[in-house]
C-alpha cells in the first residue's frame, strides 16, 4: 500500500462527511495504521511520567495525516470519531493479548517486546468496558457512541454533537447517565451476572 | 431490558437529577406506580450518579498507559517469559560482569540510572526479588564494578574507578552493608570489567593489572601485602576464574599486534602504492613521528615491557629505547630536531616531558594534577603546546620550553594543537571524540577560530604546507586517507585503508617532504581460554 498524500486523505475524509461510504472504506486502513502506530509509540512515553491524552494521540494522527488548510472544523470531528472506533479496537486488541498471556501461563511463548503490552491488573476493566459497551448500543446505540466518542476517541461535547447531529445538551445527558450506567455494571463485577 | 424500558429509566433519571434528594421519592412515587423494578433500577442509578462522577474522566489512553506502566514497574518482576524468568528492571545499564553468592540466594551486580551517574555495586536476593544497594559512590566517580563474591559468602570485592584518572582500586565490604574498605594502592587496570577471582581459601583475591597492551594478573593479599605478579600467566592475561577445588585457575588471554605501516602518498594523482610495514615488533608499535629532517622516526613501543618513546631510521632500522619511564607516548620532535617531548603518566596523572634526541633523563614541563597530553612544539621552539583539563574542560594551552608559566590558548574547547610551517596559525582538534572530530584553526596571537574540516579520527591528522592529511573512519564503507589542500579548500580521498587500524591513539604520521604517510594497524588479534594448573 503506498502512503496517501495528506491531500488524498482530506479528499476522502470530507466526501465520506458528506455521506460517500465507499470513501470510509478506503479511510479506515489508513487511519487504523497510523493510529496503531502512534498508540504503541504513545505508550512508550509513559515510563517518562507523561500524561497520555487520547486527543493529542488522535490530533497528531490528523496533522499527519491530513492537509489541515483544506479541512474544516467538522471534518475534524468526523475524523476524531472514526478515530475514536478504532482507538477502542487498538486498545481491547492490547487487553486480550494481556490475557491471552495470563491464560497460557508457560503454555506461550511470548517475546520481551509482546510482555510489555501486558497488563495483568486493569485488562479485566477495558474488555469488560467493551462488553459492557456493547450491551449499552442494545439499549441506546447513541449513549454508546457518545462513550466511545468521548473516551475512546478524546472529542469534546460539541465535537460530538456535531458528529451524532445532536443539541449539545442531549449529549451531556446521554453521558451523564451512560457513565453512571457503566460505573454501576462494572463496579458490581460478577455478582450480578446471573 | 428493552430499548423501550431503559428510554423510560433514562427520562426518570434525568428528571430526578433536576430535583433535591427529598422531593425524589414523590416524583417515582407518580411515575413508576406498580412497576417496582422500573423504580429499583432508576434509584439504583440515582445512588451511583455521584460514585460515578470521576469515571472515564482519565480517557482510554491514559488508563492503558498506567495499566502498562503498572506491568513495567512490578508485575513484569518474577514472571516466566519461555525459559527466562525476570529477576529485576534495572536502571540504563549495568556492567557485563555478575557474581553469584556461595548459597545461591544473592546475585551481586554493578548498575547506574543514567551514563552521568556513577556505578554502584546492588546485591539482588533471588527469595524475594529485593534490590540493595551496597555501595554509594556519587557524581565525579566512574564507579564501583566487578563484583565478586568471597568464599565464605561474607564479603564483596569490587574495583573502583574514578573520573580522570587512568588507576582502578581494589576494596572490599561486608555483604551486610559499611563502608568499603580499600585493598590496594592505585594501578593501573582499565575500565573494562575484567573480573576478579578469590582464591578458595578467602586470603588473595586475583586481578588483572597493567599497562595497555602488557596487561597481567596479579595476587593481591587481603591483608595487604605487595601485589604480585602471577608471572606464569604471562602478558596480555584477563578475566580470572578460580575453582572451588583442585586449586585451578582459568583466564582468557588476548593480544594484538599493532605495528606501524607507511604508505607512499601519490605524486600529483593517481591513488597511493601498497603499504609496507616499517615497524614491526610484536607488540603494541603506535604514534610515530617525523624528525624535522626526514631522517628518524619516534614512536612509541611495548615491545619492553612498557610503553617507552623509541626511534628508528626512516627506513624502520636501527631501534633505539630513548626512555625507560613507563606508560609514555605522543613523541613530537622541537623544530631544531635536537629535543623530544611526549606525555606519560609515569608519576600520576598524565604530564609532559622533555627529552634529548640523544637520550638521557627526561625534564617534567607541567606538574599539576590534572591531565596534559599531545605536546607539539611552536615553529620556533620556544613554547610546547598541550591539551589540558585543568580548568574543567579540555582547551589547548601552552608553556615556555624552558620552563614557566602555562597559557591558555583555547577558550571553547580544544585539545591536540599544531602550528602551521610559517608559525601563523594554530590547527587543533576540537574534541577528543576518536573517530568523530574536527579541526579549527585560529591565529597564533589569538583571535577568531573557525572549522577547517570534521570527520577526522582524533590522533589521525598532520599539518603541512600545502594541506592537513587525516583518516577519516566515517567514510563509507571504508576507512580513508584523505588530503585536505589549503589551496582548494578540497578533499581528495588518497588511500582506501584494507586492514584495521589501531583503536589507540595518535598513530599517524606524514614526512615533511610529503612523500610518506605513517599509520599504525592491527596485523593480528588472537583471544583463547588459558588453564594453569596447581595455582596457589
Amino acid at each position: 500500500m503506498t502512503t496517501p498524500t495528506p491531500k488524498e486523505v482530506t479528499q476522502l475524509l470530507i466526501a465520506w462527511s458528506e455521506g460517500d461510504q465507499a470513501s470510509l472504506e478506503k479511510l479506515i486502513p489508513l487511519v487504523y495504521a497510523e493510529l496503531h502506530r502512534l498508540a504503541k509509540r504513545y505508550m512508550g512515553r509513559e515510563r517518562a511520567g507523561h500524561t497520555l491524552q487520547t486527543t493529542a494521540l488522535v490530533n497528531e494522527a490528523w496533522l499527519r495525516l491530513v492537509d489541515v488548510k483544506q479541512a474544516r472544523w467538522q471534518n475534524r470531528a468526523h475524523f476524531f470519531a472514526v478515530s475514536a472506533q478504532m482507538m477502542r479496537r487498538i486498545l481491547v486488541d492490547f487487553a486480550r493479548e494481556r490475557n491471552n498471556l495470563k491464560r497460557g501461563g508457560g503454555a506461550r511463548q511470548v517475546s520481551l517486546d509482546e510482555a510489555l503490552v501486558v497488563s495483568p491488573e486493569r485488562d479485566t476493566d477495558v474488555l469488560a468496558l467493551d462488553e459492557a459497551l456493547e450491551r449499552l448500543a442494545a439499549l441506546s446505540p447513541r449513549q454508546s457512541r457518545v462513550v466511545e466518542l468521548r473516551y475512546f476517541g478524546g472529542l469534546s461535547e460539541e465535537e460530538i454533537a456535531e458528529v451524532l447531529k445532536v443539541s449539545l445538551r442531549t449529549v451531556q445527558s446521554d453521558w451523564r447517565l451512560a457513565r453512571t450506567w457503566l460505573y454501576r455494571e462494572l463496579s458490581r463485577g460478577g455478582e450480578d451476572d446471573a | 431490558m428493552t430499548p423501550e424500558k431503559w428510554e423510560q429509566v433514562g427520562q426518570l433519571y434525568q428528571a430526578a437529577l433536576e430535583l433535591k434528594s427529598d422531593e425524589r421519592a414523590a416524583l417515582l412515587d407518580r411515575a413508576c406506580g406498580a412497576d417496582q423494578a422500573l423504580r429499583r433500577e432508576v434509584e439504583s442509578l440515582l445512588a451511583a450518579d455521584a460514585p460515578a462522577e470521576g469515571f472515564l474522566a482519565a480517557g482510554a489512553m491514559q488508563d492503558a498507559a498506567k495499566a502498562l506502566a503498572e506491568v513495567k514497574s512490578i508485575s513484569l518482576v518474577g514472571q516466566r517469559l519461555g525459559h527466562y524468568q525476570i529477576l529485576a528492571l534495572l536502571g540504563a545499564d549495568i556492567t557485563s560482569d555478575l557474581s553469584w553468592s556461595p548459597d545461591g540466594k544473592l546475585l551481586a551486580f554493578s548498575e547506574r540510572g543514567s551514563p552521568k551517574e556513577p556505578y554502584n555495586i546492588f546485591l539482588l536476593s533471588l527469595e524475594s526479588l529485593e534490590k540493595t544497594r551496597l555501595t554509594t559512590l556519587t557524581a565525579g566517580s566512574y564507579g564501583d564494578y566487578s563484583p565478586a563474591f568471597s568464599p565464605d559468602g561474607k564479603t564483596l570485592a569490587f574495583k573502583r574507578a574514578m573520573v580522570g584518572k587512568f588507576f582502578v582500586q581494589v576494596y572490599f565490604v561486608p555483604i551486610t552493608g559499611g563502608e568499603p574498605k580499600r585493598l590496594t594502592d592505585e594501578m593501573t587496570a582499565g575500565r573494562h570489567p575484567h573480573g576478579l577471582a578469590w582464591t578458595p581459601d578467602g586470603r588473595e583475591i586475583v586481578s588483572t593489572r597493567g599497562d595497555a597492551g602488557r596487561r597481567g594478573l596479579w595476587k593481591i593479599s587481603v591483608s595487604g601485602d605487595t601485589p604480585q605478579q602471577l608471572a606464569a600467566a604471562g602478558d596480555n592475561a584477563y578475566t580470572p576464574a578460580i575453582s572451588r577445588q583442585g586449586n585451578r585457575l582459568a583466564y582468557t588471554q588476548y593480544s594484538r599486534d599493532e605495528n606501524i605501516w607507511r604508505f607512499e602518498a601519490p605524486r600529483s594523482s593517481g591513488r597511493t602504492g601498497a603499504p609496507t610495514k616499517l615497524i614491526p615488533s610484536t607488540f603494541q608499535d603506535i604514534s610515530p613521528r617525523y624528525s624535522p629532517d626526514g631522517k628518524k622516526i619516534v614512536f612509541k613501543s611495548a615491545r619492553s615491557g612498557s610503553s617507552e618513546i623509541w626511534m628508528c631510521e626512516s627506513d624502520g632500522s636501527n631501534n633505539i629505547k630513548l626512555t625507560s619511564f613507563g606508560r609514555s607516548g605522543s613523541p613530537r620532535w622541537s623544530p631544531d630536531g635536537r629535543q623530544i617531548a611526549f606525555d606519560s603518566r609515569a608519576e600520576g596523572s598524565f604530564d609532559i616531558y622533555v627529552i634529548n634526541a640523544s637520550g638521557g633523563k627526561p625534564r617534567r614541563l607541567t606538574g599539576e594534577s590534572s591531565a596534559e597530553a599531545r605536546p607539539s612544539w611552536s615553529h620556533d621552539g620556544q613554547w610546547v603546546y598541550f591539551g589540558s583539563n585543568r580548568s574543567g574542560t579540555w582547551q589547548v594551552w601552552k608553556t615556555p620550553a624552558a620552563g614557566g608559566q602555562a597559557v591558555q590558548v583555547t577558550q571553547q574547547g580544544g585539545f591536540e594543537a599544531f602550528e602551521s610551517t610559517d608559525g601563523k596559525s594554530l590547527y587543533y582538534a576540537k574534541t577528543l571524540d576518536l573517530n568523530s572530530t574536527s579541526i579549527w584553526r585560529m591565529p597564533v596571537t589569538g583571535g577568531v577560530e573557525i572549522q577547517i574540516l570534521d570527520q577526522v579520527h582524533q590522533g589521525y591528522w598532520a599539518v603541512l604546507e600545502q594541506g592537513i592529511y587525516f583518516l577519516n573512519t566515517k567514510a563509507s564503507p571504508q576507512t580513508t586517507i584523505e588530503f585536505f589542500s589549503f589551496a582548494t579548500a578540497r578533499r581528495t580521498q588518497l588511500a582506501v585503508i584494507e586492514k584495521e587500524i589501531t583503536w589507540a591513539a595518535p598513530g599517524f604520521a606524514v614526512s615533511p617532504d610529503g612523500r610518506w604517510i605513517l599509520l599504525s594497524m592491527t596485523d593480528q588479534s588472537e583471544s583463547g581460554i588459558m588453564l594453569m594448573e596447581n595455582f596457589r
